[in-house]
């Protein structure tokens, strides 16, 4: 079994006002992968990220991070974070935020590392000698992911990290994320941007209210919806559609839809639309995206909440 | 340790980069420029460097009443109503929005998930924003030092007993601002109930000063106060007055002890401060009474006693102590608030 950088069960949190945030979530992140955590808003995204980083107390929690118990102060040496919305003293230059994050963190840094890191996340134009508050929401995200690293961490929690970047920057930073994993670093992204997880993601899991309604590798989650797409020109003739159809594949007027990862059946149609004479334009795979997954996983959740509320 | 260093650090940087802070330090910079200004001939008294020049028998170069002019400036002017008061007051508008910022969303979250502990966080904070009223009052000091050695020959490093008590008493007020504000989270309402509690105990001080006075002072002095006629009439001295005067002034006594006293710091550097070898202090000495005295006349001995007794009814370490079990409280009741809150 593979060691987790992060290894929780029935984490349970109710707020003053008997809110409750998050109903026994467990979760599992493997060490040196990238883990996105999804869910709508409310679901408990950032209660249970802020569990981790001991800004919010859980009313029950058991498991680990890093191997030390959670709320253990000492581990947040080895964790960088970069929070929603941060907001870092706006007095400060970029460079003398990542001084104070290590400051913080107990590491000490040469100016010659803090301008490695400046130079990584792409901030030593200069500005980096300006104070925070001269700076636009991209470039205060980019020396977030700085502080976040000073300590160099074994654990990086990012928050929305994206958010504000644009989209050379957000290459950027999906550089540096895939670097990081390749370095043996764990990354655990909480994020809205699905496209932008399911390109980086290893594993991931979706929350939806407090609870988690899917976890695993994305490769696997998305497994089972696995096929192949057939494009063919003009209509299909109709014998060579319902021999298809009689195969078990769904057809439309102009594309073939098969299901699963076996290319066995995909041949026996191809045959057959040779044989009826009809032009194949094109043959892909098909997988199901991450946003069919989580749109899938959201409305079946809320399908059983409906269904337990009419019984 | 270090942690602590890195927050003190980045509370000069925060202090560095606001005006006020510029233009507090340049009118202290101004009002200690004038007071070193001030000296003493031959002929008497003179200010601004010799460009006014005042003529005195009583305070001339080498009278001991023109050194104690010279202190009681410092302890009945500048410590109660420029450090004390104004610098406070400014002190408390400059760091007003320290704790509310730092308890924002994004913010706090930064600073949490950071290995130090929230006590030490809180405290690093706590102990940077006093650093507002030091920074202020240590280089006065310096400048009251100075001017001591160079103009009397007297190394006092007794004056250097301003920094403590002026940063603890801006610390008294803005502990009360620190509760509210990490309760709440707003910087107005802090600053609003600082200050009410500041007016309030300023209040009782002062209620409590005037009703010894009625109390004690005239009765040992020898002196009746005649309500219905406004007037007062001279009497053979004794210990206090009525037992209605006594009463109120135990009652104000008794809740002045339970509050942070910011207006006795005057009183305070005048026991504290040395005037001579012998450890003489200016305990009971008013910069009117030495302005308004006659040089042939010696102030009777009861006088100077009675005065005395009053300026050191209330013992400094008495004021402190009290003071800072308040400030323990008020300040501990934040800590608590900001250790058990989710951010």
């Amino acid at each position: 079994m593979a060691v987790c950088a992060v290894d929780i069960s029935g984490v349970e949190k109710t707020y003053r006002g008997r809110v409750q945030a998050l109903r026994g979530v467990s979760l599992q992140v493997p060490e040196g992968s990238i883990f996105g955590l999804l869910g709508p808003n409310g679901a408990g995204k950032s209660t249970l990220v802020k569990i981790l980083t001991t800004i919010i107390r859980p009313t029950r929690c058991r498991g680990s991070l890093l191997g030390s118990p959670i709320g253990h102060k000492p581990t947040l040496r080895k964790v960088g974070y970069l929070p929603e919305h941060s907001r870092f003293p706006a007095y400060l230059t970029g460079r003398q935020v990542i001084g104070y994050a290590a400051g913080l963190g107990g590491v000490r840094v040469t100016s010659e590392e803090v301008d490695d890191l400046l130079d990584l996340v792409g901030m030593s134009g200069g500005a980096e000698d300006r104070a925070i508050k001269t700076y636009s929401k991209g470039m205060v995200q980019r020396i977030g992911l700085a502080q976040a690293l000073v300590n160099s961490p074994r654990l990086v929690i990012l928050d929305e990290p994206t958010d504000g970047v644009d989209p050379e920057g957000r290459y950027h930073m999906r550089n540096i994320l895939q670097k990081l994993r390749d370095d043996g670093v764990t990354v655990f992204i909480n994020s809205h941007l699905l496209g932008e997880l399911e390109t980086l993601c290893d594993s991931i899991a979706i929350l939806k209210e407090g609870q988690v309604v899917r976890q695993g590798a994305l490769s696997d989650l998305t497994a089972g919806s696995r096929g192949f797409q057939v494009a063919v020109e003009g209509s299909l003739p109709e014998e060579a559609a319902s021999r298809i159809r009689g195969l078990g594949h769904s057809v439309s007027e102009r594309e073939i839809t098969l299901q699963g990862a076996d290319p066995g059946p995909l041949q026996v149609v191809l045959d057959a639309l040779r044989a009826a004479g009809v032009v194949i334009l094109e043959v892909r795979k098909s997988h199901q995206s991450l946003e069919d997954l989580f749109m899938e996983s959201i409305v079946e959740k809320q399908d059983l909440r409906e269904e337990v509320q009419r019984s | 340790m270090r942690v602590l260093w890195v927050l003190l650090l980045d509370s000069f940087r925060m202090l560095r980069a606001r005006r006020l802070f510029w233009v507090v330090l340049v009118l202290s910079g101004l009002i200690g420029l004038v007071y070193a200004s001030i000296g003493f001939n031959e002929g008497g008294v003179s200010a601004l460097f010799g460009l006014l020049a005042f003529e005195s028998e009583l305070f001339r170069m080498g009278t001991a009443e023109a050194k104690e002019l010279y202190l009681l400036l410092f302890t009945n002017v500048i410590i109660p109503y420029w450090l004390g008061f104004c610098a406070i007051v400014l002190g408390l508008i400059s760091c007003a929005s320290i704790f509310p910022e730092f308890i924002q969303k994004g913010s706090i979250d930064f600073a949490l998930s950071k290995p130090p502990a929230r006590v030490t966080l809180f405290l690093g904070k706590y102990f940077g924003s006093l650093l507002f009223v030091l920074m202020q009052v240590l280089p006065f000091s310096l400048i009251v030092y100075l001017s001591l050695g160079l103009r009397f020959g007297d190394w006092n490093l007794s004056v250097f007993w301003a920094v403590p008590l002026v940063v603890l008493s801006f610390s008294f007020v803005y502990a009360v601002h620190v509760l509210i504000s990490v309760w709440s989270g707003s910087m107005i309402l802090g600053l609003f109930a600082a200050l009410l509690v500041w007016g309030g105990s300023v209040l009782v001080e002062w209620g409590e000063d005037v009703s010894y006075q009625f109390a004690y002072t005239a009765p040992q002095l020898g002196i009746e106060l005649d309500w219905e006629e406004a007037d007062h009439d001279e009497v053979e001295p004794r210990e206090s007055s009525e037992d209605f005067m006594v009463r109120i002034h135990w009652v104000l006594d008794a809740v002045r002890l339970a509050l942070p006293k910011t207006r006795a710091v005057g009183g305070q550097m005048r026991s504290l401060i040395r005037v001579d070898e012998k450890g003489g202090g200016l305990a009971g000495k008013s910069l009117l009474g030495l302005l308004l005295r006659d040089p042939i006349d010696d102030i009777p001995k009861r006088h100077s006693e009675v005065e005395r007794a009053a300026d050191q009814r209330h013992p400094v370490w008495k004021d402190l102590g009290s003071s800072l079990l308040y400030e323990l409280a008020v300040a501990g009741l934040a800590l608590v608030i900001f250790v058990r809150r989710d951010f």
